[in-house]
């Protein structure tokens, strides 16, 4: 799974092969990108690129500039949008609790997921197919049939606005997916790794912490990158569980929309700007993500 | 623990192991699963308004069930929802797979384009929406701008009841296509490479390759990804929130949509429950048949 990107001798993959034999390929039609994948990939790549580039664009651009009949192309740029929007009254508040929200689920959701996922690949006699299957079908229920209870319960509670709250009903729906992947990758672990730890006088819990989560650590860093991205863009249980005190940063965007004419200048600096941590977390941890994201549909 | 060892201390003290690794998981599936869903069954029986206190909890029966199955509006949910899915998911297939062996054949820009294509995976959907919002605005958007460059009137998008459905599925490929061809490209990647050769020297061309040797070994893969992404996309929530709120006219209102506005608009705790209750029995007959296809495919390959 998380193979390097360079392969060099061309064992695996049909990517790797061609650059390792470039010289023996006469006239085969995989050496030529046709007339159809050419036209394939440009068109993709600018339906892909072009939102990106004109939100950037116009998040520069003051409103007044954006909402004309003409394309307006010479409209002069600034940053004036941004600073309007940090200085909008809880932008910032909402981007720390975004932040705290989105470490404490990852936190809790790799702690859950790594014991869990030892447990199902090391103890259970079952085997991981029809436990993999249970997880996926636990993924597929909806989060209204979890935000109705959870949100009477809070109610009586008075667990509403907090922290508290957000966090479980987030890890609760992120949960099964992730110790989905994770078990992909726990299963990678040769059992042989631990026995042998087992066999030189380790406890479960020894083998568990000093052996085997040292191994999944690539799985575990693709893991928890995934939820971070989850919980980062949730919006649901946020909507239903966050007050004033922690709405998150997708909420606070959804109010800049809320009233009155839209700020379009406005709304898309903001979106701009809750698009950096996700994308600066992405581009460190590349490899990280791409693994995250083929886990468990992949057989690495 | 199947081992049978003499008792030793280290055995007794071990003895729960499985259960104080499974322990953290249990105690949240429990609040997930068993407590949210009977929780679930129980209130789609009875009549509960949050917003009227007065009224109390009290029995109605199948009456929420008979009222959401009678009332036009559900059947136009679960139609959108059908319709949402059943455009989405197949395109997205195609267009990911297309995409995946397309950057397969490429030599010297590979790297910059899965690069490229990644970015997408990497940025907040709720920013991507608003993009395509001001995009497809019918007055200021760019989309209709350029199109009356060329003489065009456009249509209007997302408060169109004829082309909003069509949006809100254009919007969610942008999302999805980047998904499917990375995980695709990544099957394709791991394929051995014997077989190719021996295709080759057999002297089969590019489409028979495909056809007979690339696409069933990835069955397996391609199956998952379409439980994975038509489970999404019967949940659909946020493109619809932020992009339609489920307008114009209910033309995108899905049946999570419909859900959240029954359960936390009206606050009508009854009526949601009983429509989750559907929403899952829908996800669990079509997610069955997948899973069962799925697990046939994985059995023929090995």
């Amino acid at each position: 799974m998380n193979e390097p990107k360079k392969k060099i001798n061309g064992m695996n993959g049909i990517a790797a092969r061609r650059c390792a034999c470039p010289a023996n390929e006469t006239g085969q039609p995989k050496s030529k990108l046709g007339l159809f994948s050419g036209l394939l990939l440009v068109l993709t790549l600018a339906f892909c690129m072009i939102p990106l580039i004109l939100m950037l664009m116009d998040s520069l651009k003051s409103s007044g500039d954006l909402m004309t009949l003409n394309l307006n192309l010479g409209a002069p740029l600034s940053l004036k949008n941004y600073a309007s929007v940090f200085a909008a009254t809880g932008f910032l508040s909402s981007l720390t609790n975004s932040v705290i929200v989105a470490i404490l689920v990852t936190a809790l959701t790799v702690i859950c997921g790594a014991t869990a996922a030892y447990s199902f690949t090391r103890f259970t006699s079952v085997g991981t197919r029809p436990l993999s299957n249970a997880i996926l079908i636990c993924r597929m229920i909806p989060s209204v049939v979890m935000g109705i209870p959870m949100y009477i319960v809070g109610q009586r509670l008075g667990l509403q606005d907090t922290y508290f709250m957000l966090v479980i009903a987030i890890t609760t729906f992120a949960l099964p997916f992730q110790i989905w992947m994770l078990i992909g990758f726990y299963a990678q672990i040769p059992k042989s790794l631990d026995e042998s730890a087992r066999i030189d006088g380790c406890s479960y819990y020894q083998a568990f912490w000093h052996i085997v989560t040292p191994s999944a650590a690539p799985g575990l860093s693709a893991t928890a990158i995934m939820t971070f991205f989850f919980s980062w863009n949730e919006l649901f249980f946020a909507l239903i569980f966050c007050g004033n005190r922690t709405k998150t940063a997708p909420l606070t965007i959804m109010e800049f929309m809320g009233y009155r004419t839209f700020d379009w200048g406005a709304i898309l600096a903001a979106g701009v700007i809750l698009m950096v941590p996700t994308l600066l977390v992405g581009l460190v941890f590349k490899r990280y993500m791409v693994s995250g994201l083929t886990a468990g549909a992949v057989k690495g | 623990v199947k081992s049978r060892k003499p008792a030793s201390k280290l055995y007794r003290s071990e003895r729960y192991a499985p259960y104080v690794f499974l322990a953290p998981t249990a105690l949240l599936f429990l609040m997930i699963f068993l407590f949210p869903i009977l929780f679930v069954v129980c209130s789609s029986f009875v009549n509960w308004n949050l917003l009227k206190p007065t009224a109390g909890i009290s029995f109605v029966g199948f009456r929420n069930f008979e009222n959401l199955l009678t009332s036009p509006k559900t059947w136009m949910a679960i139609q959108n929802t059908f319709v949402f899915s059943l455009v989405s998911v197949p395109l997205s297939m195609i267009f990911g797979m297309l995409l995946a062996l397309a950057v397969d054949k490429l030599n010297r820009i590979r790297n910059s384009v899965e690069a490229a294509l990644l970015i997408p995976m990497m940025v907040a959907p709720i920013s991507i929406y608003l993009s395509f919002r001001f995009m497809f605005d019918p007055t200021y958007g760019i989309v209709n701008k350029l199109l009356s460059l060329i003489g065009l009137t456009g249509p209007g998008w997302f408060s169109s009841t004829d082309t909003a459905m069509m949006t809100v599925i254009i919007v969610e490929l942008w999302r999805v296509i980047p998904f499917v061809y990375i995980v695709m490209y990544a099957a394709l990647k791991t394929l051995p490479n014997d077989v190719f050769e021996a295709v080759r020297v057999d002297g089969a061309n590019g489409v028979q390759t495909f056809w007979w040797i690339t696409m069933p070994m990835l069955k397996p893969t391609l199956l998952v990804t379409a439980i994975i992404r038509l489970m999404d996309a019967i949940r659909a929530f946020d493109n619809i929130y932020v992009l339609t709120r489920g307008g114009p006219a209910n033309a995108t209102k899905t049946i999570q949509y419909l859900c959240y506005e029954l359960a936390f608009g009206g606050f009508s705790i009854g009526k949601g429950s009983a429509l989750a209750i559907i929403i899952v029995l829908i996800i669990l007959i079509t997610g069955m048949g997948l899973i069962r296809m799925m697990n046939r495919a994985n059995t023929e390959l090995v």
